[in-house]
């Protein structure tokens, strides 16, 4: 989401891994020019990727069924995970029953990745006034709950950086 | 058990007050060596996300 107040928009980004223009989206959080808003159970698939990460590095293998890493090194991965998120400023949205109940809702429903409902629970939130997506079905929930959406790629315009 | 229990501030988000996670401090030291570990860790990290992709 964009912080700066000169600008139209302050927009809404669903960053993926696969998405084509993913290391020049992510130049755009180190410029400060997006800022990043997380919902909670993001936070724990980072922390449950990165203790699984800790165990590889460490035992080469992973025990696909607990956490083999002693209390220290969890402790120390915690850390890790919670300076990254102060280094970027990343802002982990607390969601209460409410809104997971309508997140469970919403899967419920109707196609929808988790990943999605939560992303569209963090968009009501913050109520951005821009998505900006490649994610056909993604763009078309968006669209459906009256969000203006744009492509990846219109976002440097949208943001004045073309 | 690692400890998970953060305060909850409320934060202007967007003109929206947003309640979000507070984290704790650390030394400028540590975030360095933070990042340093994470730095390390970023093969592990691709490894882990691209097997569980074919989970």
């Amino acid at each position: 989401m964009n912080e700066a107040s000169n600008l139209r928009y302050k927009p809404l980004l669903r960053l993926v891994s696969k998405s084509k223009y993913y290391h020049r989206l992510i130049d755009l959080i180190a410029q400060g020019k997006v800022k990043i808003v997380i919902h909670d159970a993001i936070l724990a698939e980072a922390l449950s990727v990165l203790l699984k990460s800790e165990e590889n590095k460490i035992f080469g293998r992973i025990d696909r069924e607990r956490i083999v890493l002693d209390e220290r090194t969890r402790q120390r991965v915690l850390e890790n995970l919670e300076i990254a998120v102060g280094a970027l400023s990343v802002d982990v949205v607390t969601i209460g029953k409410e809104e997971i109940d309508k997140t469970l809702e919403k899967v419920k429903d109707v196609c929808i990745s988790a990943f999605d409902a939560l992303t569209l629970v963090v968009a009501d939130e913050v109520k951005p006034d821009l998505i900006a997506t490649d994610d056909k079905l993604f763009r078309n929930r968006a669209l459906q709950r009256g969000y203006e959406v744009c492509f990846e790629e219109e976002i440097y315009e949208k943001l004045g950086l073309t | 058990m690692v400890g998970l229990e953060y305060e909850i501030e409320e934060r202007l988000i967007n003109k929206n007050l947003v309640r979000v996670r507070k984290f704790p401090k650390y030394s400028k030291e540590r975030v360095e060596e933070a990042m340093r570990e994470l730095e390390e860790l970023s093969p592990y990290i691709e490894k882990v996300i691209e097997e569980s992709k074919h989970e």
